[in-house]
């Protein structure tokens, strides 16, 4: 069996050269980019079996990331790296998409004790894609060759839409990944949220559409 | 609540005091006005009578004679009727009165009373000659009485009124306060527990609708005042956490096995360098808040001051080749050196960082201010982002993850605001930042 390949995603560079170093003398196969774009190039190039993102991503935040990774069918377990320890800080991560986070400052022991917990765990194989994907840097969706732009609440909505393509998302979760500062928000501004989601995906031929469960949530299909 | 009653009273209070002032002047006036009437209606009987028995009087032969016996009708009305002094004719009473008549019947005419009796006396004349006298005399007691009632009754309407009136204006007062108690007590919770609540009542059209307004505004400035401390918080701690992971990264992987003396000198570097980090960080943060409780006073010249900063900065314009060049001359300003250096600082490492070819500082005196100029040739920030890049939590576009000392551009405008200055992103090809510092 070889290796379980680590992505890491840190934009201190310190850092990330010291997390590679422990991690590779821990036995993982590591690779490691400052940047969202950066890591999803190394997705690109092979699939990671576990996944750490730093949120304060200098191009884009590490739950967005998260989101589109999760939104292109990407299901390896992802441990956020986060200097916000605030409650709606941590809950934010989870409703990303997220599996477990470490605050900085953390322990070595730690860090290689949640990878390994999660490795062990897995993520399901790529999840059904929708053919919709949402990136993190621009926000905006793309489908076949068209995009349409979208603002950051929207792509937090869509991408958690995308990446539960099929599945019912209730509207509760819809608003935690939403509003990851931990806003209050009227069910209306929900409502009003994804009526504009709709139109915009109406702007991509043949896209998937929102369908509304009544009182539950959302459905991308 | 205590001083929503205390207001309750005082008004309670002053309405009491003028209601009583006025029912009771009504009540004076109204009796001194029917006692008047009542004496008026009193002399107008016992004229009338008086000047009935006038009328029966006839002059013979010289002297008085009455000629028909008085009225039975009018029996309770007695009548004396005097012929000089001498009396012709006269009720049966009491001598207490005869005299009393008798006195008032040597002047001719005038009013008398006599106990609950009035006696009022209409001169008999003949000639232009006063010949004799005609007294009449009427009970005062039916007028007293009316009178009498009269009063009673004011003052028990009075008195009846003002326990009404005021039991009605506390009943009015009350509901009129209970809404601002309400409202008191709900913004103090809300101001403890839940910023987001607002009461929303829309454009006001009365008091309570201003006062509800008033609060809401409150409410927002609070709300957002805490809102960007809670932000700056997050920073700062972002701003510590940082070397303290790697700190700690650094050692604890060091630790993990037995390594060579070279691998721990490394290690033992990057505490140093990390450690000296925090020490920075932790004196720009004291140095913000001693600035901003005033307690800092001082004058350096911001040349020197930016050519300081800019040979901090010298190992990072070499390393990416950004020919740093300082102009102007010099600028006395009215600011701590140190804390002036922590101000330049950010900006002129930012503008090393994202620069292309090329980085300018530049110190001029216009008047009392000094203003230091500090651009770039690098993309420069966005029109959409020269306000919220100096927000807390906010990263430019093309913001890098460095390791700069302390926090950016949202800690050297909040220092340099606390110091009587600011910092404002200009429009420009490249970066443009302007230091705005008062002169010394």
């Amino acid at each position: 069996m070889t290796e379980p390949r680590i992505l890491i995603a840190e934009d201190d560079d310190e850092l990330r050269g010291l997390v590679v170093r422990g991690l590779r003398e821990e036995g993982f196969d590591v690779a490691a980019t400052a940047t969202a774009a950066g890591l999803q190039q190394l997705v690109d190039q092979r699939m990671p079996d576990a996944m750490v993102i730093d949120i304060g991503l200098p191009d884009a935040d590490g739950r967005d990331l998260c989101q589109a990774l999760r939104a292109r069918g990407v299901n390896a377990p992802v441990l956020f790296l986060t200097a916000r320890d605030a409650l709606p800080d941590r809950l934010s991560g989870f409703a990303a998409g997220g599996d477990d986070y470490v605050v900085k400052p953390f322990s070595f022991d730690e860090l290689v004790a949640r990878l390994r917990a999660q490795l062990r765990r897995g993520g399901a194989d790529a999840g059904p894609a929708s053919g919709l994907t949402v990136d993190p840097v621009t926000h905006a969706a793309r489908y076949g060759d068209t995009a349409v732009a979208l603002t950051p609440t929207e792509y937090r909505l869509l991408g958690l839409l995308v990446s539960r393509a099929g599945e019912t998302v209730r509207r509760r979760e819809l608003i935690q990944a939403g509003w990851p500062h931990g806003a209050i928000v009227h069910e209306n501004t929900l409502d009003a949220y994804l009526a504009r989601l709709r139109r915009k995906l109406r702007q991509l031929p043949d896209a998937p559409g929102i369908t509304t469960a009544h009182g539950v949530g959302y459905t991308l299909r | 609540m205590s001083r929503t009653r205390g207001i309750r009273a005082r008004l309670l209070l002053a309405s009491g005091v003028a209601v009583t002032i006025a029912v009771t002047a009504l009540v004076v006036a109204f009796n001194l006005v029917l006692r008047h009437e009542l004496s008026t209606a009193a002399n107008d009987r016992a004229r009338t009578r008086a000047t009935a028995e006038l009328s029966v009087i006839r002059l013979q032969h010289g002297s008085l004679q009455v000629a028909e016996a008085p009225d039975a009708a009018a029996v309770d009305v007695p009548v004396w009727i005097f012929a000089g002094a001498a009396a012709i004719e006269s009720p049966r009473s009491g001598g207490q009165l005869d005299s009393a008549a008798a006195s008032l019947a040597v002047h001719g005419t005038g009013i008398r009373d006599v106990g609950d009796t009035r006696l009022y006396a209409v001169p008999v004349v003949s000639n232009s000659r006063r010949l004799g006298a005609v007294v009449a005399a009427v009970s005062l007691v039916p007028y007293n009485d009316t009178a009498r009632t009269a009063l009673i009754g004011s003052l028990v309407l009075a008195v009846t009124l003002l326990a009404v009136s005021l039991l009605a204006a506390r009943w009015i007062l009350s509901r009129a306060l209970a809404p601002v108690a309400e409202m008191t007590s709900a913004a103090a919770i809300w101001s403890e527990h839940d910023l987001d609540r607002r009461f929303a009542a829309g454009q006001p059209r009365d008091e309570l609708g201003q006062l509800a307004a008033t609060f809401d505004g409150l409410l927002d400035r609070i709300t957002d005042a805490l809102r960007r401390e809670q932000l700056f918080t997050a920073e700062v701690s972002h701003e510590l956490r940082t070397p303290l992971a790697r700190i700690v990264a650094e050692t604890d992987l060091a630790l993990r096995r037995q390594r060579d003396p070279a691998n721990y000198r490394q290690a033992l570097e990057t505490v140093e360098r990390n450690a000296h980090q925090l020490t920075r960080i932790i004196d720009t943060l004291l140095e913000a808040a001693r600035a901003s409780s005033g307690q800092r006073h001082g004058s350096a010249d911001a040349f020197a001051v930016a050519g300081r900063v800019a040979q901090q900065c010298a190992q990072i314009a070499a390393e990416r080749r950004i020919d740093l060049q300082l102009s102007g001359g010099p600028g006395r300003i009215a600011i701590d050196g140190d804390l002036a250096e922590r101000i330049l600082h950010p900006l002129i490492e930012n503008a090393c960082r994202h620069g292309r070819t090329s980085a300018t500082v530049d110190v001029s005196r216009n008047g009392s201010i000094v203003t230091v100029a500090v651009t770039d040739d690098g993309a420069g920030v966005p029109e959409s982002e020269r306000a919220s890049i100096f927000e807390p939590g906010i990263v430019g576009e093309h913001a890098s993850g460095g390791s700069g000392a302390g926090l950016g551009l949202t800690l050297a405008r909040r220092l340099a605001r606390s110091a009587g200055g600011d910092i404002t992103a200009e429009p420009g090809a490249g970066g443009h930042f302007v230091v705005w510092l008062p002169a010394g």
